[in-house]
């Protein structure tokens, strides 16, 4: 053995050892800043790194730079971001990638780390758009409803509403065949695409099940208002839809649909009414009071959702985000049996729209909702629009 | 002691000699080919080994060898064991590296890891003794790449 113990001549295979127990993204950038040779051992974009614990994404502020929030160390990191600018919605945060909408109508994805971007089909080109002319100012759109009424929308209402949310399958840098889901807004249809396709295509037997939509194993699962789920299959030409049919939900004002280590939670959010007094003004708008947890029990051909009064170690990360279960024990300095929620109900999602966001973390122990230190509950700060959504930051 | 019990040398490159029942050398992989392909004369030479490092390396065999210790009681050995100078946790890598031992390999590199993990660069290079190489201008580079995480 060498009595010289000099850890940048450490043997390459040994570094990809030490590196491969390396979690956090930020800890595998300082260890490739430490010496040339431990930089050069390893590769630019780490291999095998787990979901990061998400940070929050920030209002726009003044510059191109965006802030995203890291509630662990209560630090804000910034990133230049001129493609999330103010005439763009994002309607979605996947595997550490944005979807969002222009008004041009464009939709792409992009990593924000990497700037890497994906064009998905336009705005025009739904299956209820019947025509789209940019000349037709203030009424570009039109478009014909399920039971067949035409009528028109301008590019602004497009952007912010037509969409309401949308998932990815998977990460679009490691794998070219991602599949892009949307749940829209007015119809409750939901619609999809995959990766070089030129146009989206609905989902028939599904509409409706418009809740929520999470990818797991090659499936979508879509959620009903009433917790039942349509399994989605589009890996074929035309979609084939299961469903796993429960006793209906009564009760509560959203959906959510989440997938942990191992079972489907369905998340029941209860929104309720509130004055707020803010510019010598009041403003109505809608506060989280509670969550509800239910864990789905598979006795088929019935299968049963099952209140559950803790999730343990689990965190949940809701909102306009890709519905997320991380372990709190995986992440030092987190706690379990909390939800961490944005607001993502469309009214706080059009431009001008005032006031401080919906959002905050919820104890399932004890019922209290925290704020975040970001973002202060009754504080009319200058967060605005678009309102915080969750990213997992992914280098690849 | 069962009379089957058979003994082998091990010499380090400092020339110390370490006379360990076989049944616990062969946690290395690399001397359990050695006898398996029976070109074990009498004594192993293990030209890349100290004897400080072989030391603990027999220290941590024995303790994982004995029979009826507790789980609770084999964490705080390993937890106590970890707990050395940055040389000794270096030698200790590439020993268990050149004698194939995965469990030790394996246990002092999340050791170096979690000495690395909500370190800067900076801290990291002091833990470890290792000298800066990057040019200004290179680490200026390296900084911009990634601005958000060496903010």
């Amino acid at each position: 053995m060498s009595v010289d113990n000099d850890w940048s001549e450490l043997p390459p295979e040994l570094l990809d050892t030490i590196v491969n127990k390396l979690i956090d993204l930020r800890d595998y950038l300082h260890f490739r800043a430490v010496c040339p040779s431990w930089r050069s051992s390893t590769p630019a974009t780490p291999k095998n790194l787990p979901c990061q614990l998400p940070w929050l994404m920030l209002p726009k502020n003044q510059s191109n730079r965006r802030g995203f929030f890291n509630f662990v160390d209560n630090k804000v990191h910034f990133l230049n971001l001129p493609e999330a600018s103010n005439s763009r919605r994002r309607c979605g945060s996947s595997h550490g990638w944005l979807i969002i909408v222009d008004e041009s109508p464009s939709i792409f994805v992009i990593n924000p780390l990497t700037k890497v971007t994906f064009n998905l089909p336009p705005v025009s080109q739904f299956p209820n758009v019947v025509n789209f002319n940019f000349y037709s100012v203030g009424r570009e759109f039109t478009l014909r409803s399920p039971h067949g009424e035409v009528y028109a929308r301008n590019l602004k209402e497009m952007r912010d509403s037509f969409i309401r949310k949308a998932v990815i399958s998977s990460s679009p840098s490691r794998d070219p065949n991602f599949i892009t889901m949307v749940i829209l807004n007015e119809t409750g249809e939901l619609a999809y695409c995959k990766n070089g396709e030129h146009s989206w295509k609905f989902i028939d037997d599904a509409r409706f099940y418009d809740e929520d939509v999470i990818y797991f194993e090659g499936l979508f699962y879509a959620v009903h208002k009433s917790g039942e789920i349509a399994v989605c299959d589009v890996s074929g030409d035309t979609p084939s839809v299961s469903f796993i049919e429960t006793p209906k939900q009564i009760g509560g004002d959203m959906q959510y649909l989440v997938k942990t280590n191992d079972e489907f939670l369905l998340v029941t959010r209860f929104l309720e009414l509130d004055i707020d007094a803010a510019y010598h003004q009041l403003d109505v708008v809608y506060k989280t009071v509670e969550f509800c947890v239910f864990r789905l029990v598979l006795e088929r051909p019935r299968c049963e959702w099952e209140e559950i009064n803790s999730l343990g170690e689990t965190m949940l990360f809701l909102g306009e985000n890709s519905s997320l279960a991380l372990l709190a024990s995986d992440f030092p300095g987190c706690e379990g049996n909390r939800i961490y929620f944005t607001d993502d109900y469309c009214e706080a999602n059009y431009d001008g729209v005032d006031g401080n966001h919906d959002l905050g973390y919820y104890n399932l122990a004890d019922g209290s909702i925290e704020a975040l230190s970001c973002c202060p509950r009754n504080s009319h700060s200058v967060l605005r629009w678009p309102p915080p959504i969750w990213f997992t930051p992914n280098p690849c | 002691m069962s009379s089957s019990t058979k003994f082998l040398t091990l010499k380090t490159c400092d020339d110390k000699k370490f006379v360990l029942d076989e049944a616990i050398a062969v946690r290395s992989q690399t001397i359990k080919n050695m006898v398996e392909d029976d070109c074990v004369s009498n004594v192993i030479p293990l030209p890349n080994v100290n004897s400080k490092t072989m030391t603990k390396v027999i220290e941590y065999w024995k303790k994982h060898s004995e029979e009826g210790v507790s789980k609770d009681v084999l964490m705080d050995f390993d937890k106590a064991f970890v707990k050395v100078h940055h040389s000794i946790l270096h030698a200790l890598i590439l020993a268990a590296n050149f004698l194939n031992d995965k469990e030790i390999l394996d246990m002092m590199c999340q050791e170096v890891a979690d000495r690395i993990k909500g370190k800067t660069p900076e801290e990291i290079r002091k833990e470890f003794d290792i000298k800066n190489d990057f040019t200004p201008e290179e680490e200026e580079e390296i900084r911009k790449e990634n601005a958000w995480a060496f903010e």
